[in-house]
């Protein structure tokens, strides 16, 4: 038995973890674009970039389009979403309170000026 | 450190405040005023904050949820640098996120960064989430109301962006 089932958060961590393939998911977030126009903003070649592609494809954050010719990629967000709820509890525990930090700082400001 | 070995698993928080910098950090590390660190909306316990500036020591404050739900937080020092950094392991012992004083480096690890601009302190907040982070690591009473999938997304997406082109 082999195991090759990485669970799909480390699956799309792992995606991430390399600015070329952000640098693609940052293109793809602006609409779809064939693996041609993904590789033209970088110093790869094309079987580079479709190696990260493929990487991309297995976390599932990109799907291939049908056309034998013309295949273009599009994002699928689902996993960000995924790896962003995960995130989310100990992002938001920082973020709901600074508001009120920045309050405070404002009140400590009140009090010394009066 | 293989830089090929990095997840971003990592959030990074930027505000800008109207305040200077020893301003801010001290309202970090002063007991006395961490009283923001309280949600607004849930009582405010009578149990008194702990804290120990120093590296290895740590701060403990009692979070209040209802008359049943309380939980501890803070962290363990790991760097300080006045009115500058502050590093520390996030948690307390027995409260969320989970923190075992053998092993610091379990916990998510918090960076606290100080930049005086002329309008107002930068303070970036940069958080490292370990990835085996038990999946019981957020608690059931964690309020789990999300933003819609848009919002999450363009937000993750912006995060992305903001990554320094060379990890």
């Amino acid at each position: 038995m082999t195991s090759t089932t990485a669970d799909p958060l480390s699956l799309t961590f792992s995606a991430l973890a390399d600015p070329t393939r952000r640098a693609i998911l940052a293109t793809l977030a602006k609409g779809e674009a064939t693996v041609g126009e993904l590789a033209k903003p970088h110093a790869m070649s094309l079987p580079a970039i479709s190696r990260h592609l493929k990487v991309l494809e297995r976390a599932g954050l990109v799907i291939k389009g049908r056309s034998a010719q013309w295949r273009p990629c599009r994002l699928d967000a689902a996993p960000l979403a995924a790896a962003d709820a995960w995130m989310a509890p100990y992002r938001d525990f920082f973020e709901s309170r600074v508001a009120r930090l920045a309050e405070q700082l404002a009140q400590e400001r009140r009090q010394e000026e009066s | 450190m293989t830089p090929a070995d990095h997840t971003p698993r990592s959030f990074t928080l930027t505000w800008t405040l109207d305040a200077p910098p020893e301003t801010v950090f001290g309202a970090w590390t002063d007991p006395a005023r961490l009283g923001w660190f309280y949600n607004p909306e849930q009582p405010i316990p009578d149990e008194p904050i702990e804290l120990d500036l120093r590296v290895g020591g740590a701060w403990r404050q009692m979070m209040v949820i209802d008359e049943e739900t309380s939980y501890f937080t803070g962290g363990v020092y790991r760097e300080i640098v006045p009115n500058e950094r502050l590093t520390f392991a996030w948690g307390a012992t027995d409260g969320w996120p989970r923190l075992d004083l053998e092993d610091l480096d379990q916990s998510p690890q918090v960076t606290l960064h100080l930049r005086q601009t002329p309008s107002g302190t930068k303070m970036t907040l940069h958080c490292e989430l370990p990835a085996d982070l038990p999946d019981d690591g957020v608690p059931g009473w964690w309020p789990m109301f999300r933003g819609g999938m848009h919002d999450t997304v363009d937000r993750l997406v912006a995060e992305l962006n903001r990554m320094p082109a060379e990890a």
